[in-house]
């Protein structure tokens, strides 16, 4: 089973998560830009933690074997903070950037004029960068959050082929198919979607343009859940080819829409050698160092 | 404090032969072409950065899709952290390409000194890791082809500070090239030289090794390797380039008089 998690937050998890995660068939994930749990109160803290995303997590995820993206965003939760906004104009140059595959998560938390404002306006941005977008729907009231979501997305312009829309649910996710959009479903312990619920709804809708993500961030959650969910497909009749439609392909069309998508494997990586610091010239000796 | 040969033409003789580097390429367009997955867009870019250096940003994060992120050396060097990548070698040339030289003093065809200078450290503050990388690779180039400008140097010295405090092991070894091979401080040399041994990174990503090694390198080697076996953890093979080729234990403590065989403990410039 190859899995590409389009939706992970690992600057939130450890490094026995993505040995974990490569030992369950994970070969390449996308984070988001998210909230992060405490407040930010600056620009330069977004900017700081952008780099990070484009960079020491990256690094850190290919000496697992793992391809990381990133998806660059001021978060719905964040744009109603004034002192965060000035990140806007920071964003189109992270656009650019090798390795960042969407604008995301965009979209609504509690549906503010602020929200409204900084949606279109990094709509607009992915438009201009040529990028799909991930878009968030919110916890609270989430089917009229959904409805006022697609309105949007549609006043945009942007191709609904361009669009993933995420946490979608029993509720949500005829809305979003019928749009023509991707659905993304996060599978989660106790919230949002179970590995059950999920493949009913891919025996419902079918596979196509259908993506599933652990959403593993610093909450309750789990980065297996894609793995598992493939294993609930498997029990409940669907085919190997039919879950790598879901787990990898499905991901990697949206995705690859950016034309930054790097799915080949981590060169010199050697699943389960041990570290080799020193030895010269070996394969992955060269990368997996101890930190200094 | 600062340890910079003057004369580049005696450093140059000196640069490590053999396999090509991301900085030599940089200065040499034909033999960078075979490493290039578009090396037509190269040749574009360095022209469109030599009319407006306005050009670079884009032109800069866009050098990994479009010349390739390949190791130069995929066999020695698969991840491309000691010798470069494709994209490492293209981002310098778009460096170079927008600094000429002339009588060892680099003059500018498209930007003077202090202006290339501050729009170097942009590209470094802006870029994500590879793009740090480039800027490095490209002050490397430059400093591989003559005397650097003073602004060049004043500027660069933070960047390469910069890098060796990163933990990313490709990162920490452009930190090491030539240009800071040549213009930082004894003391941020050595420990960007013992770091690579840490993060398990050949020495061969040392520029000026054989010329910069000096006693208290050797000490701070030898002090690592006895760290080590008190452990019961393998030594670095790399740290014996460091005691002069001779086993760890061979070596005396620094400062002691000896009557062994023991190498002579290189001289600084300082």
């Amino acid at each position: 089973m190859r899995i590409l998690d389009p939706h992970i937050h690992m600057t939130s998890r450890t490094t026995d998560d993505y040995e974990a995660m490569y030992a369950a068939g994970v070969r390449a994930v996308v984070e988001p830009a998210f909230w992060l749990g405490q407040p930010r109160t600056s620009a330069a803290s977004f900017t700081d933690y952008f780099d990070s995303l484009v960079g020491w997590e990256r690094f850190r995820a290919a000496q697992f074997g793992i391809r990381h993206h990133a998806a660059i965003a001021l978060n719905p939760k964040e744009a109603n903070d004034p002192r965060c906004r000035d990140v806007l104009a920071e964003i189109p140059r992270y656009l650019l950037k090798d390795g960042v595959v969407a604008v995301g998560e965009v979209g609504y938390d509690s549906m503010t004029p602020a929200e409204d404002e900084v949606f279109a306006a990094q709509l607009a941005m992915a438009r201009d960068a040529d990028l799909p977008v991930l878009v968030h729907t919110p916890h609270r009231d989430k089917l009229a959050g959904t409805r006022r979501t697609l309105d949007v997305v549609r006043e945009s312009g942007l191709p609904p082929e361009r669009v993933l829309v995420d946490h979608l649910n029993e509720t949500t996710v005829a809305l979003v198919h019928d749009a023509g959009m991707w659905a993304g479903f996060s599978v989660y312990p106790d919230t949002k979607m179970d590995e059950r619920r999920t493949v009913a709804l891919l025996r419902e809708y079918g596979t196509a343009r259908m993506i599933v993500n652990s959403a593993a961030d610093w909450g309750r959650s789990d980065p297996l859940k894609t793995a598992r969910t493939g294993r609930e497909m498997l029990a409940a009749g669907f085919t190997d080819d039919d879950v790598d439609q879901v787990l990898w392909r499905n991901p990697a069309a949206f995705y690859g829409q950016s034309g930054n998508l790097v799915l080949d494997p981590v060169p010199g990586f050697v699943a389960g050698a041990p570290p080799a610091p020193g030895v010269e010239f070996e394969g992955s000796s060269v990368l997996r160092g101890v930190r200094a | 404090m600062t340890d910079v040969p003057t004369g580049g033409a005696a450093s140059r003789a000196q640069d490590p032969p053999g396999p090509a580097r991301a900085h030599a390429l940089a200065l040499d367009p034909a033999a960078l072409r075979p490493f290039l997955r578009d090396p037509d867009w190269l040749d574009a870019a360095r022209d469109a950065v030599a009319a407006d250096p306005a050009a670079l940003p884009r032109r800069f994060a866009l050098a990994g899709r479009r010349a390739g992120r390949g190791p130069l050396h995929p066999v020695a060097d698969p991840s491309g952290v000691v010798h470069g990548t494709a994209d490492d070698a293209a981002r310098a040339a778009l460096v170079v390409a927008l600094a000429t030289v002339a009588t060892g003093e680099i003059t500018t065809s498209a930007i003077a000194a202090p202006e290339l200078a501050a729009l170097l450290t942009t590209l470094y503050d802006e870029g994500d890791t590879a793009e740090r990388r480039g800027v490095l690779r490209g002050l490397d180039a430059l400093a591989v082809r003559g005397t650097l400008p003073e602004p060049l140097v004043t500027a660069g010295i933070p960047l390469a500070e910069d890098a060796l405090r990163a933990n990313d092991t490709s990162l920490v070894a452009a930190g090491a090239g030539p240009f800071g091979g040549r213009h930082l401080d004894a003391h941020t040399w050595r420990h960007a030289v013992l770091k690579l041994v840490f993060l398990g990174v050949p020495l061969d990503a040392v520029a000026h090794l054989a010329e910069r090694a000096d006693a208290e390198l050797a000490r701070m080697a030898r002090d690592l390797a006895a760290e080590r076996r008190a452990a019961g953890r393998d030594v670095p093979p790399d740290l014996a380039r460091l005691l002069g080729g001779l086993p760890a234990g061979a070596v005396p403590p620094a400062g002691t008089s000896t009557t062994t065989n023991s190498p002579a403990p290189r001289t600084t410039k300082e």
